[in-house]
């Protein structure tokens, strides 16, 4: 029913698990096996008009496979099975004393139960100079349909100091809402429909000296087609949506134990639907190595915030013939997520251990606070297992 | 003089020719861009769902109607 975590978003993510330095055709055949545990803290009962308060609670399986073939080439394939189980909001409205409250789905007495399969694989021919890619991603849902196609390249230049890349995918999307003749609103005007995604990002990445490199892109997304969630009620927004980020990412090397490195990252963020929003993620990676172990510990801080959508809309019955929308993702707000990283190696094998946990507020925009309460704001905790060989 | 261009591209200065040799400490796994890339993809896939904008670092990839 309704959707879990996202579809393929990481077509063109091959660079982004390369070390710091060139890319070079990696020579070592990889399988892993990761699971997680996605948790949402419960809604405020105090809020919750009807419905039930228990939000999602995802499990999530991820296999992946990737090894040379030939010389020059380097192919991967990943599958990801999540289960879903749980309550989300349908609409926020502020009642007559001025209270934002909910309406969470299971109002009806029928809880959200869904699966979701994610297969895709990604080829990539290495060149002395630089590399070429290419991706393709199919998601199943019982109410969403996927295809996603992608390519990328990357040229390396004045002695592999500079490193550009160009990243294109596209993906066509359908929309099945379970129930749709029975609800009707928004579920019965998106049954059979469609969205389309184009999404364009450029990279430069530079050797600054031994110890310190840096990244820096600029991305461009455009969707189009059904955007509403059908799923939420009162909830019409524009059929287009463009999308643009800058990011920046930095990495410097110390000498401290066997190794560590200050990581740095940061992403503008603005769309023409009125949200801005600024990603700031600082991390400490730090190893450890006794003989043939290897410990690796990263803690991550995060810290965004954003604008709310020029439709984001409270009102109980807001106009009909106008764009609306009372969903907490496109209010305004902030959030921090504290985490903890682990990896052990020996020899081949590895095993990481992740936690996190991810705290959001209205008040946490730090400037330009809202008064408008956003009760069906999410927080929630995710603990990942994982489990890798290389040979 | 190769590195002025990149250098000021990223309006940077202090740029310095690392031979190959050189570049150990930039092969680290502690400086990958993402720590564990299984999980970078997890994470971008849960930030993209539960809040309001996504993106950076690449290109977008598929559709979502998450809620």
């Amino acid at each position: 029913m309704n959707k879990t975590l996202s579809t393929l978003a990481a077509l063109s993510s091959a660079a982004a698990a390369m070390p710091a330095q060139a890319a070079a055709v990696p020579t070592d055949t990889v399988s892993s096996y990761r699971y997680s545990q996605y948790r949402e803290a419960d809604a405020p009962a105090s809020r919750v008009y009807a419905g039930d308060i228990e939000r999602y609670s995802i499990d999530v399986h991820q296999l992946h496979h990737a090894r040379p073939l030939a010389e020059q080439w380097y192919v991967s394939g990943d599958v990801q099975y999540e289960t879903l189980s749980g309550a989300s909001p349908w609409k926020t409205y502020q009642n007559t004393d001025d209270q934002s409250v909910l309406i969470m789905s299971g109002a009806s007495g029928e809880g959200i139960t869904d699966t979701r399969i994610d297969i895709n694989s990604q080829a990539k021919r290495y060149f002395d100079e630089g590399t070429l890619g290419g991706q393709v991603g199919v998601s199943h849902e019982n109410d969403y349909q996927s295809l996603a196609l992608g390519g990328d390249g990357s040229l390396e230049l004045f002695d592999k100091h500079t490193t550009l890349t160009l990243a294109f995918s596209t993906s066509f999307d359908r929309l099945s809402p379970t129930d749709a003749e029975q609800y009707g609103g928004g579920r019965s005007r998106a049954d059979g429909r469609s969205k389309r995604t184009t999404s364009t990002y450029h990279g430069i990445s530079q050797v600054l000296d031994a110890r310190r490199v840096i990244s820096a892109g600029i991305g461009y997304t455009h969707h189009s087609g059904f955007l509403s969630d059908p799923y939420k009620l009162d909830d019409r927004r524009p059929g287009e949506r463009d999308q643009f980020t800058l990011d920046g990412q930095y990495r410097h090397h110390f000498d401290v134990f066997a190794g560590a490195a200050a990581h740095l990252d940061y992403r503008l963020y603005q769309d023409d639907w009125g949200i801005n929003s600024h990603t700031l993620s600082v991390r400490w990676s730090q190893a450890f190595q006794w003989g043939q172990w290897r410990y690796q510990v990263t803690p991550l801080l995060r810290y965004y915030r954003q604008t709310a959508a020029n439709f984001y809309n409270l009102e109980e019955l807001p106009p009909a013939d106008d764009y609306a929308s009372s969903d907490a993702r496109l209010s305004s707000f902030g959030a921090i997520t504290a985490g903890l990283h682990q990896r052990l190696s020996w020899q081949q094998w590895s095993v990481s251990l992740d936690y996190q946990t991810y705290q959001s507020d209205e008040q946490l925009t730090l400037i330009s606070t809202t008064e408008d309460e956003a009760p069906g704001l999410v927080d929630f905790s995710i603990f990942s297992l994982g489990l890798e060989y290389r040979h | 003089m190769r590195l002025l261009l990149p250098c000021l591209l990223l309006m940077l200065g202090g740029c310095a020719q690392v031979q190959p040799w050189e570049r150990g400490y930039l092969s680290h796994d502690v400086m990958a861009w993402d720590v564990d890339p299984m999980k970078a993809r997890l994470d971008r896939h849960i930030y993209a769902s539960k809040e309001g904008s996504s993106g950076g670092g690449q290109a977008a990839g598929g559709g979502c109607g998450c809620n």
